[in-house]
């Protein structure tokens, strides 16, 4: 039990199987850039990668995507504010050790709203989710029930009256209450 | 408890954060994420589904609150 170095064959295996970790980078590009131009904003950022030692394996192209809220992004001195960006995303493999420094470089783009940057398990590595193609295809079953205008029109007032129902007795209560 | 099925098929293929329609099954109208015993899922399974949708909300694909 005094051994507290490792046999020499041991330590090779450990470090030639912890040398490259899987990631994914999913980021936003700021609305203010045009449209034809975004492409070369991800390719900026797939530079950034491959210079940092990083090898790419799969992505998605940025598209334009309604946020759920707002962001406030400071700009040349003012902070703005957001409600749509370009959605996008990339999966590469790295050394942990050169994350720090690739991080940095995503932080100095000027063109990025926000990022988020997740190391990948192995089912999530097996497993890769397409943001925009999986978006269209829920656009389309919406599309489809449209296409029967009856039972369209009845889901739409049966929510209604739903909405209705709730409100009415939140105001009954606060009138009993003042009473 | 009867444990969720569709989740422990998907448990295999794992919850995605970008997956908006998948995890919006599992929040409320305020867009607060369902406890275990409305969702059913295993405890490895709503840990994976909170980090999911946390991961989501940072990333304005999911709001932190609504109405």
């Amino acid at each position: 039990m005094s051994e507290t170095t490792m046999p020499a064959t041991e330590v090779e295996t450990i470090t030639t199987e912890r040398e490259l970790a899987s990631y994914e980078l999913a980021y936003h590009v700021l609305p203010t850039v045009a449209e034809g131009e975004v492409t070369g904003v991800s390719d900026e950022l797939k530079k950034l990668i491959t210079t940092a030692g990083g090898e790419m394996f799969d992505e998605e192209d940025a598209k334009r995507f309604e946020l759920a809220y707002e962001i406030d992004k400071y700009l040349e001195g003012k902070y703005r504010k957001f409600t749509s960006a370009y959605f996008g995303w990339i999966r590469f493999r790295l050394e942990p050790v050169k994350l720090d420094a690739l991080t940095k470089s995503f932080d100095e783009n000027k063109q990025l709203l926000r990022y988020l940057l997740v190391r990948l398990t192995k089912v999530e590595e097996n497993a890769p989710f397409r943001f925009h193609e999986a978006l269209v295809d829920t656009n389309v079953r919406v599309i489809d029930t449209d296409a029967d205008p009856v039972s369209g029109d009845e889901e739409m007032v049966s929510e209604a009256e739903v909405v209705d129902e709730v409100e009415v007795p939140d105001t009954d209560v606060v009138e009993e209450e003042k009473v | 408890m009867e444990q969720h099925n569709l989740h422990k098929k998907a448990t295999v293929q794992h919850i995605d954060y970008k997956d908006i329609t998948r995890l919006g099954n599992y929040i409320n109208p305020h867009a607060r994420m369902n406890s275990r015993k409305r969702t059913g899922f295993t405890a490895k399974a709503q840990r994976d589904f909170a980090q999911a949708i946390k991961r989501a909300r940072f990333m304005a694909l999911m709001p932190y609150i609504s109405r």
